[in-house]
């Protein structure tokens, strides 16, 4: 497999001087299988990018997996080219919500109507399927094969595993590391602290032993005290969460927007010195826009 | 049991009123405020909804639906928070709340506001048996569950048969028939067929299909320790009811094998609840509504 990132960003995208080398759109990855199938982790402003590139290949059949519907991993999605273009097919999956009760089809075209967009869900050209995932449901796309586990977050968000003759991947998505609501020494605390280590395990074994783990990385540990609860994690936590998982390489991504390139640098170098990486690895990356990796 | 309800409702029907029900208006009022405070600590969330059987219903049919195709039940709302996350939870039981709270209760049922304080005490007495024969803090926690939804049929009930059922209560109380009886001759279907049918409907954990439906089957619950632990709760925190705390003798009522499990007759359990009084105490306090409609002064304070 080869990934590409489209766009490494989280929340918002900030285009400008400061955000030149790492770049300034939403999340998007690129992934392509062995016999150049199309799969792509989300749909940020990344996406855009992506799709001027794609012109050379059409009739395009892309696979969208989506871990979840928060604008700046959906902003993208209306400009996806290839949407508009017959012949093109897109299969595009995610979660359901389990609180209004909608499909991803449904969560989706909200997106496409009148007061957002001019162009109606209905009228694009392109042959659009939708899959509502269940957890651990498993998709095969060509050669390449996807699966799914809950991560932790604001709202369900799906962290997924990409496999592809013998070589693997995992993007968790937005992912907050599970913490316990109780402070130690409350009756609830240890009851609780045996769901949240369950819950770790489960997900540091799903992606156990991956060629390449793509993280959220929105906080350095200063800035988590003021943004726990938020749905994010830290350069710590993610090397943490690497190392138990034992994967191979870890690239850190969702960059804080108000995050210059020169403080990305800064706080990564402080987290790889604080938490000895060059010692117990495993090795680590930034992630940035245009980047290509093999897998 | 399905078919005789089915006469009056259709299944359809049946379920989506089911789902509509909305949560009790002490925990729905607080379900409310916490959800308009963007900094409440989850762990607030969480005690209100651990007390609301119908909430705690919800939450649970959710997590364990076909939705998210879990290889192992959810069988507490701790768990559900971890698996789900607790913004995803605050939106769920926000869902839930009854919205006309906001400007001020409507007069609530008392039996519903019996049917409540006695799941809650039948839940914190499951949860100490259980914790008083050596179970984990986990399996305790499901006894709890066990012991808060065990009579959610009668809710249900309450919700399709709105009047008449309060009067069959009643009057099981007031002319001491029992329940079920009432309830085959009156509307044909008793709480707990109700509760079994719409525990298996929603996959529910199997110890809570049982509780719901099976909790005045002694031989049934006698097959597990859970469900001795929640047959037992129910006994003892019925007796509380009756004005009998802490004193009456229940006489041999308990079966052979539970009284082998819990290693103590009735009396003796009866006797150590004494030790978690004022624990039931202040959960019940929380459910105090006021004549005019409006939460108690602790709640909003606590």
């Amino acid at each position: 497999m080869k990934l590409t990132f489209r766009g490494v960003r989280g929340s918002i995208a900030v285009p400008g001087p400061k955000t030149l080398r790492y770049g300034g759109n939403t999340t998007c990855l690129e992934v392509r299988g062995d016999q150049g199938e199309l799969i792509i982790l989300d749909a940020g402003t990344g996406l855009y990018q992506l799709a001027l590139t794609l012109f050379g290949e059409l009739p395009v059949e892309a696979h969208l997996f989506l871990t979840h519907t928060h604008w700046d991993h959906i902003q993208g999605l209306p400009f996806f080219i290839p949407s508009f273009i017959p012949g093109n097919t897109v299969h595009i999956y995610g979660a359901f919500d389990p609180v209004d009760h909608k499909d991803i089809r449904q969560i989706l075209s909200r997106q496409f109507e009148y007061c957002y967009f001019p162009v109606r869900e209905a009228e694009l050209k392109a042959t659009i399927t939708y899959t509502t995932l269940k957890e651990r449901q498993v998709v095969q796309a060509g050669g390449v094969t996807v699966s799914n586990i809950i991560m932790n977050h604001p709202v369900l968000n799906f962290g997924y595993r990409l496999e592809c003759n013998g070589r693997s991947m995992f993007f968790t998505g937005d992912h907050e590391q599970l913490y316990n609501i109780y402070p130690p020494g409350e009756e609830d605390w240890a009851e609780y602290q045996l769901y949240v280590n369950e819950k770790n395990k489960s997900i540091t074994d799903f992606m156990h032993g991956v060629d390449l783990l793509v993280a959220d990385t929105s906080y350095t540990i200063q800035d988590y005290p003021q943004k726990k609860g938020w749905g994010h994690s830290t350069f710590d936590a993610n090397i943490d969460m690497a190392r138990a998982a034992e994967v191979k390489a870890l690239y850190f991504t969702h960059h804080e927007p108000v995050r210059s390139d020169d403080d990305l640098e800064r706080v990564f170098q402080e987290a790889l010195s604080r938490k000895k990486v060059a010692q117990y690895g495993p090795p680590c990356f930034l992630a940035r826009e245009g980047l290509t990796v093999d897998v | 049991m399905a078919r005789n309800i089915i006469m009056v409702y259709s299944e359809t029907e049946l379920f989506a009123l089911m789902e509509e029900m909305p949560a009790f208006p002490h925990s729905g009022f607080r379900i409310l405020q916490i959800t308009n405070d963007i900094n409440c600590p989850p762990k607030e969330l969480v005690k209100v909804i651990e007390q609301d059987p119908i909430v705690t219903m919800h939450l649970l049919k959710l997590v364990n639906s076909e939705h998210f195709g879990l290889a192992k039940k959810i069988t507490s709302i701790k768990q559900a928070v971890v698996f789900l996350g607790i913004n995803t939870m605050k939106n769920l039981a926000l869902g839930i709340a009854p919205m006309e709270l906001l400007t001020g209760a409507k007069s609530f049922p008392w039996s519903l506001t019996s049917i409540l304080r006695h799941s809650l005490t039948t839940a914190i007495i499951a949860r100490k048996l259980a914790r008083d024969l050596g179970y984990t803090e986990t399996q305790a926690t499901d006894c709890y569950v066990a012991g808060l939804l065990h009579d959610f049929g009668k809710v249900a009930l309450f919700k399709l048969f709105p009047g008449r059922y309060e009067a069959l209560l009643k009057q099981s109380e007031n002319q001491g028939i029992p329940l079920s009886e009432l309830e085959v001759r009156e509307i044909a279907i008793t709480h707990t067929a109700i509760g079994k049918l719409l525990g298996q409907r929603w996959q529910l954990p199997e110890l809570l299909i049982h509780s719901m439906g099976g909790h005045h089957d002694s031989n049934l619950c006698a097959t597990s320790p859970f469900l001795i632990c929640v047959y037992t709760a129910n006994l003892i925190a019925d007796r509380m009811h009756r004005g009998a705390m802490y004193k009456q003798s229940a006489g041999s009522s308990l079966p052979a094998a539970m009284l082998q499990c819990l290693g103590k007759d009735l009396d003796a359990l009866i006797a150590s609840i004494g030790l978690i009084a004022d624990e039931i105490d202040r959960a019940l306090l929380l459910t105090t509504i006021r004549e005019d409609g409006s939460m108690a002064a602790s709640i909003t304070h606590s």
